[in-house]
C-alpha cells in the first residue's frame, strides 16, 4: 500500500491543539487541487455518449464493481476487454495510485498508530477518517479494492465512537481490512481477531478466566459467529458462543502503565498480547469439535478453523457478498455455487469475486439495486469527472442521510437492504441540486466543460442528453419530456443545471 | 365516535410523539426545584440558595412552594399552570450511574441509555425506532446542526435548524417546478425503456417525499400559532414541534438541545436565564398544543446534578442526581417524585452530591411502554432492571 509522506510540522500542531490555525491553512490546498486534479486524473477529450435504450454491460459491471463510472470509464474498459479489467483490478498492487496518496496527504492522521493520536482530538481525528473515505472512494484507481473494503468495514463494523476505537480503527483499517480485502477469509477473520479496534470495541480485551470463577465475557465471540463467520442462523447454540468464547481468554491488549495511570485504560491500547495465566486451558468443544486441554494461544487458531471451514460461514459470506454485488435477494443459484467456490478454495476472495462478476446472475441483475448514500452521492460526482474534495457538501449529506463512515452503532455494519434508506429522498435531490449548481462549497463541477468533451452544442443540446453518463442509457422519452420540460420553463444556464440536477435526483440513477 | 376517536381507539400509540429535551451542561437539580424542608440544604448554600427568606435574607424572589417539601425556580414560574393542572410532573434524585462527572462521558451514556455495566454506542431513541415499522421521513427529527447521539442510528433521521430546511433548495426559486419534474419522473407509469416501471420502492419514497414537501408547505402559509412563544430558539424549535403535530406528519419522535447549565461561576444569573428560557418554551407549547397534549409527551433530561455546597465562586460543581421534568399525554402530573436520599453527610454521594435514586431509564421506558405501546425492553435498554417509577399512565 502506498504511504503518504508524513507531514510532522502539521500533525504536531494539532496535538498542541492550536487547530484552529492549522486547518485555517487548508483552503489553499482547495485551489491547488483544482488546478492540479484534472492533471492527474484527467477526463479524456472526447468522452462518448453512444448508448442505447437498455443499460450497457460494461457500464453495469462498472457501477457495481466501482464507486460509478467517471466520464470515458465505460470507453476504456469496452476497449481492454472486462476479462482484462477484472484481473487487473484483482490485482491492485499493479495499479499505481500515486495520485491518491497525494490527496490523501490532507488526512494524514489515517496513517498514524493509536499512540501517536492518543493526544489528538477526536474531532480531527474523525473528520480525517470521514474524508480520506470519500477521497478514496472517488478517487482511487483501485475501485474494487476500494468496493472490497467497504463490504469488509460493514461485515467486521465497528463503531469508531465507542471509547478507544477512534484512535485505533485507522490501523485495523489499514492493516485488517485493506490489507486482507482481497486476500483469503481466514487470513481476514484471524487480523480481525486480533485487531486492537476490535478487541475493545468487542471487548475482547476483557475476556479472561484468571480464577474457575471468572466467566469470559463472550461479547466478540457471540459476534465472531453470529456475524462474521456463521452467521445468526448458521446452527450454533449458546453452549457454542461460551465455548468459543473460553478459547478466546487471555487474548488482550498490551498496556502502557503510565499512560494508563494518567490518561484511562483506553489510551494505554497498544498491541494484542496472549497471557496465559488469564486463559482457560482445559478442554473445549466447538461446534462438535474437539480442542484439546492445553492448547494455549493455539486455541484461537483451532478455533478460527473450526469457524472459518464451517459450511454455514461459506454460505453467510457468500449470500452477504452476492448481496452486495448482485442483487438484495440473490437468486439461490449464485449464492449456492459463490458458497462451493468458497469452499474449494478455502475463502479466496479473489476468486469469489471473479466468479460472481463473470455469472449470469450478475449480468442480468442490472439496476436490481438501490444505492445507499455513499455510492450515490460519490457516484454522482464521479459521473461529471468532479475533483471530489470531501468537504462541507459531501460530508453534511451523509450525515443527514444516515450513511457516516464509521458511525454505524451496532456491530452488524450499515445495511445492505434498500429499506432502511427510503427516507433519504429529499437529501438526494438536495445533493443533486447541490451538484448541479455548483454549491457543493469546495468540490467544484464543471458541466459545461463535460458537455464539450461529449461534443455537445451548449446552446442546443437538451441536459437529457448526458443521460448515458448517469443511467448507463439514453433518457427514456418520458425522462427528456420532464427534463425538457423544466429548461423549457425557466431562463438561462440555471434552468440547464438544474436539469442537470434532475438526472442525478431521478429514480434511474438511485438504482445500479 | 367521530374519526379521531376511532383512530384512538385502533392505534393508541401510532400517531404519538416524544420530545426529548436535553438541558445539556448540568442542571443544578436543586435549585431548580429545591428541597426546602431540608435544612442542610440551607446550611450547604448559604450564599445561592433559594428560599433565602427563611434564613432573613429578603433581596431576590421567592421560591414557589409545590408541596410541603419541595419549591420551585421563581424563573420557572410559568410552569406553574401545567404543574396545577397535572400535566407536569418533577421526578427529583434522578440520574445515571456514571460516577466520572465528566459532560462527555455523562451525556454520551445518557443519550445511548447505557449504563456502567453496560455500555452502548448507539441512541436510545434510535434503538425504539427501530423496533417500529412506521418509519417515514420525518420520524426522527433533531433540531440543531447534526444529529444528536441519542437518535444515531435511528432508521430515517432529519436534523434541521428550522423547518425552513425542508425544502427542495433549488438556485432558481422554482423548486415547485422541480417538484412537478420530479413527481413526472418518480411515476410509476411503465415505458418501453423500463417495462416493469419503476422500482415500486422508489416511486412509493419520491410519492412520500413530495407528500412531505407539500404538507411542509402548507404548515409554512398558515399563520403562525396563536400561542405567545417567547423570542428563543428554544421556544421556536417547540413551536415548530407543534405545527407538525398539528399537521400529524408522522413524527415519531423529536431531540432538542435546550440551555447551558453549566454553572461554575455566579451561578444566580445564568441559571435563572436557562431556567426562564426553558419554562417559557414549555409553556408555550403547552399552550399551543391545547387539544392536542394527549398526543404529545416531553421528557427533559440533564446529564448530571450539581455539587450540594456552593463553591466560592457562588457557584456549583459537577455532582450526581438532578430533577427531570415530564409534561404532557398520559402523566400525572402535579407532583415531585422523589425517593429523597437526604443531604446529609453520610447521605451525598462523593464529594457531596445529591445521590441517585431513580435510574433515568426507568423513566424513559415507562413512557416508551406506557405512551407508544413499546414492548422490547432488552433491545431498548439491554439489561436494565426495570422498576416503574409510576408517572406515566
Amino acid at each position: 500500500m502506498t504511504q503518504t509522506p508524513h507531514r510532522l510540522s502539521r500533525r504536531d500542531v494539532l496535538r498542541l491543539g492550536a487547530a484552529a490555525g492549522a486547518l485555517g491553512a487548508l483552503p489553499g490546498c482547495d485551489a491547488a487541487w483544482s488546478l492540479l486534479g484534472p492533471q492527474v486524473d484527467p477526463l479524456p477529450d472526447a468522452v462518448s455518449l453512444a448508448a442505447g435504450r437498455d443499460v450497457d454491460p460494461v457500464f453495469h459491471l462498472l457501477s457495481r464493481a466501482t464507486y460509478g463510472p467517471r466520464p470515458g470509464d465505460v470507453q476504456r474498459v469496452t476497449a481492454m476487454g472486462t476479462d482484462a479489467w477484472i484481473e487487473e483490478q484483482l490485482a491492485p498492487d499493479t495499479i499505481n495510485d500515486a495520485p491518491l496518496a497525494f490527496r490523501l496527504a490532507e488526512c494524514e492522521l489515517i496513517f498514524d498508530e493509536a499512540h501517536d493520536l492518543q493526544s489528538v482530538e477526536e474531532r480531527h481525528i474523525r473528520h480525517q477518517m470521514e474524508r480520506a473515505t470519500i477521497l478514496r472512494a472517488a478517487h482511487t484507481r483501485r475501485q474494487l479494492h476500494e468496493v472490497m473494503t467497504g463490504f469488509w468495514t460493514d461485515h467486521f463494523s465497528i463503531d469508531a465512537s465507542k471509547r478507544g476505537c477512534r484512535q485505533t480503527k485507522p490501523r485495523d483499517e489499514r492493516e485488517v481490512i485493506r490489507a486482507h480485502a482481497l486476500g483469503t477469509f481466514r487470513d481476514l477473520v484471524r487480523a480481525s481477531a486480533l485487531s486492537p479496534a476490535m478487541l475493545i470495541y468487542l471487548d475482547g480485551r476483557e475476556n479472561r478466566s484468571r480464577t474457575p470463577d471468572e466467566a469470559p465475557n463472550e461479547n466478540y465471540a457471540r459476534e465472531l459467529l453470529e456475524l462474521h463467520t456463521l452467521g445468526v442462523h448458521g446452527g450454533y447454540s449458546q453452549q457454542d458462543v461460551m465455548e468459543a468464547a473460553r478459547c478466546l481468554t487471555g487474548w488482550t491488549l498490551e498496556e502502557d502503565s503510565f499512560k494508563k495511570m494518567f490518561l484511562g485504560a483506553s489510551h494505554a491500547t497498544r498491541d494484542a498480547v496472549f497471557h496465559r495465566q488469564a486463559h482457560d486451558d482445559g478442554a473445549k468443544t466447538v461446534l462438535d469439535h474437539h480442542i484439546p486441554t492445553g492448547g494455549g494461544e493455539k486455541d484461537l487458531d483451532d478455533l478460527l478453523d473450526i469457524v472459518c471451514t464451517h459450511p454455514s460461514t461459506a454460505r453467510h459470506i457468500a449470500e452477504k457478498l452476492c448481496r452486495r454485488l448482485v442483487a438484495e435477494s440473490p437468486p439461490d443459484s449464485i449464492v449456492t455455487s459463490t458458497a462451493a467456490v468458497f469452499t474449494r478454495t478455502n475463502g479466496d476472495i479473489k476468486k469469489l469475486i471473479r466468479h460472481v462478476l463473470r455469472s449470469d446472475e450478475f449480468a442480468t441483475s442490472v439496476g436490481a439495486k438501490i444505492k445507499r448514500p455513499l455510492r450515490f452521492t460519490v457516484g454522482a460526482l464521479r459521473a461529471v469527472g468532479a475533483e471530489v474534495r470531501a468537504g462541507r457538501g459531501e460530508l453534511e449529506a451523509l450525515e443527514r442521510m444516515g450513511h457516516v463512515p464509521y458511525a454505524h452503532p451496532t456491530p452488524d455494519g450499515y445495511p445492505d437492504e434498500a429499506a432502511p434508506w427510503m427516507g433519504t429522498m429529499l437529501w438526494r435531490w438536495n445533493f443533486a441540486l447541490a451538484l448541479g449548481t455548483n454549491t457543493l462549497g469546495s468540490t467544484k463541477v464543471d458541466l459545461a466543460g463535460l458537455a464539450r468533451r461529449a461534443g455537445l452544442d451548449p446552446r442546443s443540446a437538451s441536459p437529457a442528453d448526458l443521460a448515458p453518463l448517469f443511467f448507463g442509457r439514453t433518457a427514456s422519452p418520458a425522462e427528456r419530456r420532464a427534463i425538457d420540460a423544466y429548461v423549457a420553463g425557466g431562463k438561462g444556464p440555471i434552468a440547464k443545471e438544474e436539469a442537470v440536477a434532475l438526472l442525478v435526483a431521478s429514480p434511474a440513477f438511485q438504482v445500479f | 365516535m367521530d374519526a379521531q376517536d376511532s383512530k384512538k381507539r385502533t392505534s393508541p400509540a401510532g400517531d404519538r410523539t416524544l420530545v426529548f429535551v436535553f438541558l445539556r451542561g448540568g442542571l443544578d437539580g436543586l435549585n431548580a426545584v429545591s428541597p426546602s424542608f431540608e435544612d442542610r440544604y440551607h446550611e450547604l448554600r448559604p450564599t445561592i440558595a433559594l428560599d433565602r427568606r427563611k434564613k432573613g435574607v429578603t433581596t431576590g424572589s421567592d421560591a414557589i412552594p409545590l408541596d410541603d417539601r419541595f419549591s420551585l425556580h421563581p424563573a420557572l414560574e410559568s410552569l406553574l399552570p401545567a404543574y396545577r393542572e397535572g400535566r407536569l410532573a418533577v421526578v427529583h434524585a434522578i440520574g445515571s450511574d456514571d460516577q466520572t462527572r465528566s459532560h462527555f462521558e455523562a451525556q454520551d451514556q445518557m443519550e445511548h441509555g447505557a449504563s456502567v455495566k453496560k455500555p452502548l454506542s448507539g441512541g436510545w431513541l434510535a434503538r425504539w425506532l427501530r423496533t417500529r415499522q412506521d418509519s417515514g421521513a420525518l420520524s426522527a427529527l433533531a433540531f440543531g446542526k447534526s444529529i444528536p447521539e441519542s437518535l444515531r442510528g435511528a432508521p430515517s433521521v432529519t436534523a434541521v435548524e428550522s423547518l425552513d430546511d425542508i425544502r427542495l433548495a433549488t438556485k432558481s426559486k422554482r423548486s415547485d417546478a422541480f417538484a412537478h419534474a420530479l413527481a413526472e419522473l418518480y411515476s410509476p407509469v411503465p415505458t418501453p425503456w423500463q417495462p416493469s416501471g419503476t422500482d415500486a420502492r422508489l416511486t412509493h419514497a419520491g410519492a412520500d417525499a413530495l407528500a412531505l414537501l407539500d404538507r411542509i408547505e402548507q404548515i409554512q402559509s398558515e399563520p403562525s400559532s396563536t400561542a405567545d412563544y417567547p423570542d428563543t430558539g428554544f421556544a421556536r424549535s417547540l413551536s415548530q414541534i407543534a405545527r407538525l403535530v398539528r399537521r400529524d406528519v408522522g413524527v415519531r419522535a423529536a431531540a432538542v438541545n435546550q440551555g447551558f447549565y453549566d454553572t461554575h461561576v455566579g451561578q444566580d444569573l445564568l441559571l435563572a436565564s436557562q431556567l426562564r428560557e426553558l419554562a417559557g418554551g414549555l409553556a408555550a407549547f403547552d399552550r399551543d398544543l391545547g387539544d392536542l397534549r394527549e398526543r404529545v409527551t416531553l421528557v427533559c433530561l440533564s446529564e448530571f446534578g450539581r455539587r450540594s455546597y456552593e463553591n466560592t465562586g457562588l457557584g456549583t460543581d459537577h455532582g450526581r442526581g438532578t430533577c427531570a421534568f415530564i409534561m404532557g399525554g398520559g402523566v400525572s402530573g402535579g407532583r415531585v417524585v422523589a425517593d429523597w436520599p437526604g443531604l446529609a453527610d453520610d447521605e451525598t454521594e462523593g464529594p457531596g452530591d445529591l445521590g441517585v435514586t431513580t435510574d433515568y431509564r426507568n423513566v424513559l421506558w415507562e413512557v416508551l411502554a406506557q405512551r407508544f405501546g413499546a414492548t422490547d425492553r432488552e433491545s431498548v435498554f439491554p439489561g436494565l432492571a426495570y422498576q416503574a417509577p409510576g408517572i406515566v399512565a
